[in-house]
């Protein structure tokens, strides 16, 4: 049967035009996802320890992402009711098109489906290569925490992790009851699972967010201790003079910058020998000047984030928090983290 | 709720369960990680799922869907019995093949979804459903024209009610047993091609 090409435009044109946008977006999106993190400088190290892995896992995610957040568009029946029936929108053809919003939806749908397919199996060999190639060198890039950690401890233990094998578990929910089969017969379980689709979203936003740990890279770390008494320095002057040499050895003795701070003055005694030498320079009399030391820091490291953590009463705690949000002339971020035994 | 058949879905999530099982074990076996063995045990076991699962039961009420070239599996599997009929056995067997799968990353995930597959059969069960094959009848071919015995008797275009209902009932019966065949038409019929 002949077909008439008039027709045809009117039928198909724009409905294959959109379909032609989506997909060239689509393939944009992972292809530049996947050159970042297969030549970017800033993913070196993590590209050398994951390899393939880490630029699928990466870029099936974004086009997850644009997917996620298109395919509950074409289901806010409200709207295109409302645009359907206005004068916003003019033409016959974009009505039609309008009239094409379910099939949309499944379009979309399965492309999560597919790519959800793609970014767990990628994300399941990371798991593995994190653990096979854990290397003493990279700690702060690595998400296993010693060699050969099981991966299933990552992948249970972390908030992407477990996250990820909850939204996985609801998507196969999900697409079992949206076949043909079961809608035609038993449409309620369709539509009740398919209700799940807020679970899904609340868990997406927290696996992403589990991601925001990564951008800590370790330059230098300042570790300041306050103590009221000499001795109790003692617990950890070993373990710092340890970390101490061993930095110099390796030629970077900036990395850890040590400040022991005494804040009561009786009874003072330095702490004795020359065990503790490079401890004995760093120990200070008095409470840390904290702004002092939030400006040196800003100065040394412009523009760039850093993460405060700090353990300890309230009093102190307040002060940092105070710091951190304050502003500073240097464009430098501080980012607070409090954590408390007591 | 009462009136939803828990079976066709474990159906279909016993189906995607064993390839999600098929998919994991080739990932497993081929990337030759250490407990591959695992992985052969999932491609065999997925396999055996799909087959098992693949010709779908017939519903109580209406016509089933059948998946393609489903009769060919469907007499197989007839002939397992209890094992394909009843669904609490169906439950406790892939449960039990789950199990192992659970022992390794890449077949983790076809171990979940196959026991929530199994769960779902086993709520079936519960609510009494069971598996039977759906068969198809022989067609009879009925001879072309064998029921038609006389042309309609009262054909349209029909005069409105009033005017059949004018003359009285016997002479009605009587006429309608007179003029049986072609009806008589109250407008002349010419056929027209416009």
């Amino acid at each position: 049967m002949a077909v008439s090409w008039r027709s045809w435009l009117a039928n198909e044109g724009v409905k294959h035009l959109c379909l032609f946008i989506w997909l060239s977006l689509n393939v944009l999106l992972f292809w530049k996802t996947f050159l970042l993190y297969n030549q970017g400088p800033e993913y070196h190290y993590l590209h050398q320890m994951l390899g393939l892995g880490l630029c699928l896992s990466r870029a099936s995610a974004s086009v997850l992402n644009l997917n996620c957040s298109l395919i509950l568009l074409p289901m806010c029946r409200t709207l295109l009711a409302y645009l359907r029936g206005s004068q916003k929108v003019p033409s016959r053809r974009t009505r039609r098109l309008l009239d094409k919003s379910r099939t949309f939806h499944i379009t979309c749908g399965v492309t999560i489906c597919i790519f959800s397919g793609v970014h767990v199996a990628a994300h399941l060999v990371n798991a593995l290569n994190f653990s096979v190639n854990y290397s003493e060198d990279f700690v702060e890039l690595n998400a296993a925490r010693y060699r050969d950690e099981d991966p299933r401890k990552l992948l249970f233990t972390t908030v992407p992790g477990l996250t990820g094998v909850c939204m996985v578990l609801v998507l196969f929910l999900m697409i079992t009851a949206s076949t043909y089969a079961i809608r035609v017969s038993n449409y309620d379980i369709f539509w009740y699972t398919h209700n799940l689709f807020f679970v899904f979203y609340m868990l997406l936003m927290l696996h992403v967010s589990g991601d925001e740990w990564e951008p800590y890279k370790l330059r230098r770390l300042y570790f300041i201790w306050v103590c009221r008494d000499i001795q109790s320095f003692r617990w950890f002057a070993d373990l710092l003079c340890v970390l101490h040499n061993k930095f110099w050895q390796e030629n970077r003795p900036d990395y850890v910058n040590i400040q022991l701070y005494l804040s009561q003055t009786d009874g003072i005694q330095k702490i004795i020998g020359e065990k503790y030498q490079a401890l004995n320079s760093r120990l200070f009399i008095g409470r840390p000047r904290w702004k002092l030391l939030f400006d040196e820091i800003a100065k040394c490291n412009r523009g760039k984030t850093v993460g405060v953590f700090c353990c300890g009463p309230s009093s102190i705690s307040k002060t940092l928090h105070k710091l951190c949000n304050r502003n500073n002339s240097y464009g430098t971020r501080f980012e607070y983290n409090k954590e408390s035994f007591s | 709720m009462g009136q939803i058949e828990w079976a066709m879905w474990a159906n279909e999530q016993a189906l995607a369960s064993g390839l999600i099982l098929i998919t994991g074990g080739i990932v497993a076996t081929a990337g030759q990680f250490t407990k591959w063995g695992f992985g052969a045990y999932s491609i065999a076991a997925g396999v055996f799922v799909c087959l098992l699962e693949y010709p779908r039961g017939k519903r109580r009420k209406g016509s089933t869907m059948e998946r393609c070239g489903q009769k060919y599996l469907t007499r197989v599997v007839k002939v397992l019995g209890p094992l394909s009929k009843n669904y609490y056995v169906r439950a406790v067997l892939h449960l039990g093949l789950a199990v192992p799968a659970g022992f390794l990353l890449a077949t983790l995930l076809g171990t979940a979804c196959l026991a929530i597959a199994s769960s779902i059969y086993l709520l079936a069960a519960f609510h009494g459903e069971q598996w039977t094959p759906i068969e198809s009848k022989p067609k009879e071919r009925p001879q072309v024209g064998g029921t038609i015995k006389q042309p309609p008797s009262n054909p349209p275009p029909r005069p409105p009610a009033e005017a059949r209902k004018k003359p009285s009932e016997e002479e009605a019966a009587a006429s309608a047993a007179v003029s049986g065949g072609p009806q008589e038409n109250p407008v002349l019929v010419v056929d027209e091609v416009v």
